[in-house]
């Protein structure tokens, strides 16, 4: 437990000394501004340049186009931001023997691993919330009536999902040697997913939809109920990538 | 009680069979060089007592207790030096030790003592609030041997420790190790037979998967037969005539000046030639019986 | 005019992290010598021309592991 805890600190060292937790920071907050700032203002910006004489009916813009905003951003530039800082963090220990003199001095190999997932799943959670709470504040400046049904679940779904691609890098990045390794095992659930969602009679299990209907929600064509088999089968994946992960790093030779 | 036994240690990657049966005693509080020439299988046996490789057949036991493959608890009486330390280039050498100290249970007041003790002992500490990742191999070598040391350990085993760096970073790495066999048992591999002259009290000599020679360093020059001569003289022209007199003993022609004589009871031959030479009046430059090096040692060993 | 006045506070945010990003990136491309890929005028066009995605790439792929 101390070696898994001192580990982890060592990985924010890693992420602050790295510029890594900058990025994410600023991505995120910048993420943040600009879904109710694009919502309220495009279509105005949109007006302003069309051509004269030529007229277009916009609707006054609402705040649910603000949490379509961050739907659109956060899960996707977001995460694949996310995705690509955290596709060599097991790979490059691996890789550069690092790690050789920390376990024999004692650190368990399964905390190694832990304290890598802590770290990146800690650190999409920092961003994600980051986002969010922007957002969130910023549109209660731009509008009167502030509440959409059932924004906590979809804010939910779409950080799962997160977790879920997260822990699949990481498992890839144990596996492979390189960079590629992550990103290809990433790539590969999205796009299982999104076959699956395609499919009628399993799309209601796709993972995808935690991160791509969350709108539904919002303007209440879907209830949150409806996306509990695929936030299960999201988190039965997570822990199994996790487990998977932790016995394999076991396995590795050094 | 030695510190560290190996026996009958084997072990095979896929065909290659690189231990077939290691045996080692290492006796508390000595200097042990291990030494093999590269792929001897030195690596794999460090590997093997530190519990990072599982052996095919053998045993080996650290103060007494057994190694097993994995996570090992006889660790806790090891410090380990990889030949190639790699560490956190954004880390500087105090927030490293700490970590370190941290992972191996110590708490924060014994981790602050020792580690800079430590950084004193390996020089490092001027450069102690310095990034890693400028460092040279000299000194992230030292403080490899900072790292290993920091949980006060029976046995600190180097990897080639002086194999990858130049002569001013060997001294120190060396100077460091002599220092520190007063507290620890020392082992260390290395295919540098001077490093081993300089610091080690008891060898091994490891060839093909098994130790061929070992013991006290001392002990085994002196069991090794002396049969060697040197004679240099000062005039060229008096080579041939001591030749032609030397007929039957067996020598071998250096250069204009010099030659070797190999016999087995050197000395009988030695007051032979004393009477040649003053017989001839022939002008001596050099007579020198030669004491048996590690290399001869080593050479006539892995033969 | 109108239109700039107008927005400029809305924004202000906006433009002062995607700055603040460049601007970091720039300063580490300045100090530091190496790169893992490409060079110092690459990197410094790139950071200072390709909004947010220009400094992320040079932080993940091109800064020099210290």
């Amino acid at each position: 437990m101390k070696g898994y805890i001192a580990f982890t600190k060592k990985e924010f060292m890693e992420y602050f000394r790295s510029y890594k937790l900058l990025i994410i920071l600023l991505v995120f907050l910048l993420l943040g501004f600009m879904n109710p700032i694009s919502a309220k203002y495009l279509p105005q910006l949109v007006e302003s340049f069309l051509p004269a004489g030529m007229r277009m009916d916009i609707p006054e813009p609402v705040i649910a186009d603000a949490w379509t905003q961050f739907f659109k951003n956060v899960p996707q530039i977001g995460l694949v931001v996310m995705v690509i800082m955290s596709s060599g963090v097991v790979s490059q220990e691996l890789g550069r023997g690092t790690l050789l003199p920390v376990l024999t001095k004692g650190l368990k190999r399964k905390a190694v691993w832990l304290s890598k997932f802590t770290g990146v799943a800690l650190l999409w959670s920092i961003g994600y919330y980051l986002a969010f709470a922007v957002t969130f504040f910023y549109s209660f400046l731009f509008w009167d009536k502030t509440t959409v049904p059932e924004l906590g679940p979809a804010i939910f779904f779409a950080w799962l999902f997160g977790l879920l691609l997260l822990s699949m890098v990481l498992l890839g990045s144990t596996m492979s040697k390189s960079y590629a390794g992550g990103l290809l095992l990433a790539g590969v659930v999205v796009l299982a997913g999104m076959l699956m969602s395609m499919l009628h009679g399993i799309s209601r299990y796709s993972p995808v939809r935690l991160a791509s209907e969350n709108m539904s929600l919002i303007d209440g064509t879907l209830k949150a109920k409806e996306f509990l088999p695929a936030a299960a089968v999201a988190a039965a994946l997570m822990v199994a990538a996790v487990l998977a992960g932790i016995v394999l790093f076991d396995k590795k030779q050094l | 009680m030695d510190t560290l036994v190996v026996q009958g240690v084997k072990k095979r990657f896929g065909q290659n069979e690189v231990l077939r049966g290691v045996e080692l005693a290492v006796p508390r509080h000595s200097v042990y060089g291990l030494i093999g020439q590269n792929g001897a299988g030195k690596t794999t046996t460090m590997r093997i007592i530190l519990g990072l490789l599982a052996q095919d057949a053998g045993e080996v036991y650290v103060c007494g207790e057994r190694v097993k493959y994995g996570e090992t608890k006889t660790n806790r009486y090891v410090g380990y030096l990889p030949d190639v330390p790699e560490f956190y280039g954004f880390m500087t050498p105090e927030e490293y030790l700490r970590l370190c100290g941290r992972i191996s249970g110590m708490d924060l007041s014994q981790i602050k003592e020792k580690s800079g003790e430590l950084l004193e002992l390996s020089g490092l500490k001027e450069s102690r609030k310095k990034r890693i990742g400028g460092f040279s191999r000299g000194m992230k070598q030292r403080l490899g041997i900072a790292q290993a040391l920091l949980n006060s350990p029976r046995l600190l085993i180097c990897d080639e420790p002086t194999s990858a760096l130049d002569p001013v970073g060997r001294k120190e790495i060396l100077d460091i190790l002599e220092q520190v066999k007063e507290k620890t048992t020392v082992i260390f591999s290395t295919h540098i037979l001077s490093d081993v002259e300089r610091i080690c009290d008891s060898v091994a000599i490891l060839n093909d998967g098994i130790i061929i020679q070992d013991g006290n360093l001392e002990e085994l020059k002196t069991r090794h037969l002396i049969d060697t001569m040197i004679v240099e003289l000062r005039r060229p022209d008096d080579m041939q005539g001591l030749l032609k007199k030397l007929e039957g003993v067996k020598v071998s022609r250096q250069n204009k000046v010099s030659l070797v004589i190999h016999a087995k009871d050197i000395y009988t031959v030695q007051h032979r030639l004393l009477h040649m030479l003053a017989d001839g009046q022939i002008a001596v430059e050099k007579l020198e019986i030669r004491e048996p090096s590690l290399e001869n040692l080593f050479m006539e060993a892995v033969k | 005019m109108d239109a700039l006045r107008e927005y400029l506070p809305v924004l202000l945010p906006v433009i002062i992290i995607e700055l603040a990003l460049a601007v970091t990136a720039l300063v580490h491309v300045l100090r530091h010598p190496r790169y893992k890929i490409g060079n110092r005028v690459l990197w410094v066009i790139v950071v200072l021309f390709v909004q947010i995605i220009g400094p992320v790439a040079y932080f993940v792929f091109g800064r020099e592991d210290s």
